[in-house]
């Protein structure tokens, strides 16, 4: 089975078939991140100024920030899940590459 | 040697050397691993929550409209908002319910509690407010969050949806 199968050949095949899908993710991923953390930054400072301007209590400016926090977090679990999503993509893309090689090499259908 | 011997008694299994058993165990092994030959790591596109999740995000959009347009209404009091507040917190209860009983489910079960926690501290922030509402500094900081977090949740269910090859 083994001498039949360029595994060289066969890894660059898998990495061939992952690239795309990464960089497809982080050119998706990347301009959204950092637009999201400019917000979250931006109505942190917003928070602070009317605590500052007394336009709301320190019990209110708490609410907000943890609102904010929250709302930051999930950001970045929808991120973490993109992340599992493309891991997912990566590793069918690359069974799928060398899927014909390696069923042609064993005489049946294992991948 | 995989034939019965039925004087012996003996079932074949027992007649396979160790080396070949291995070998087999082996190979049922990367048989199952690869039989399907698509590795899941997270959950199915659920339609449900999708549908949910934007009725409660029409509703939220909606009540930050209405302080835009009418901020000083007195339906907008919090007194006369408790079934916005009760619906919401309806909605996202039960689909963090029904979204607990999908299986590889983390990412949408913990940003469902990050939504139904936001629910609760607005609702919060609300009945604190001396002439029960909110100031536009406060609808300006609370519509980001929820806008935020809405669109997060549906680049994620979208991503599972564009997976499942719905459109």
């Amino acid at each position: 089975m083994a001498t039949n199968l360029n595994l060289p050949a066969l890894a660059k095949d898998m990495l061939s078939a992952a690239k795309p899908i990464l960089e497809n993710y982080w050119k998706e991923v990347k301009p959204y991140v950092e637009k999201e953390s400019k917000n979250f930054l931006q109505n942190l400072a917003m928070i602070a100024k009317l605590k500052i301007q007394d336009k709301i209590s320190k019990e209110e400016a708490l609410l907000h920030i943890q609102i904010q926090r929250n709302s930051f977090r999930t950001v970045l679990m929808a991120v973490e899940g993109l992340g599992i999503l493309m891991v997912e993509n990566v590793l069918n893309a690359a069974i799928g590459a060398i899927r014909k090689a390696v069923n042609t090499a064993i005489g049946w259908t294992l991948l | 040697m995989l034939y019965f011997h039925p004087e012996s008694n003996t079932y074949p299994y027992m007649f396979i050397p160790a080396l070949t058993k291995r070998r087999l165990i082996l190979l049922a092994a990367l048989f199952t691993l690869f039989a399907a030959c698509k590795v899941t790591l997270l959950s199915s596109y659920d339609e449900t929550t999708d549908k949910v999740l934007s009725e409660m995000q029409q509703s939220t959009t909606a009540f930050f409209v209405k302080y835009e347009v009418t901020p000083s209404a007195p339906e907008l009091k919090y007194g006369n908002q408790s079934a916005f507040y009760q619906g919401l917190i309806t909605s996202s209860r039960t689909l963090r319910i029904r979204n607990n009983a999908i299986e590889k489910n983390k990412p949408m079960i913990n940003m469902l509690d990050l939504l139904d926690d936001n629910i609760r501290l607005m609702d919060s922030l609300h009945r604190g407010k001396p002439d029960g509402l909110l100031a536009p500094h406060d609808v300006r900081l609370l519509k980001s969050a929820f806008e935020t977090q809405y669109t997060a949740m549906f680049k994620f269910i979208m991503a599972l949806k564009s997976r499942a090859g719905i459109k």
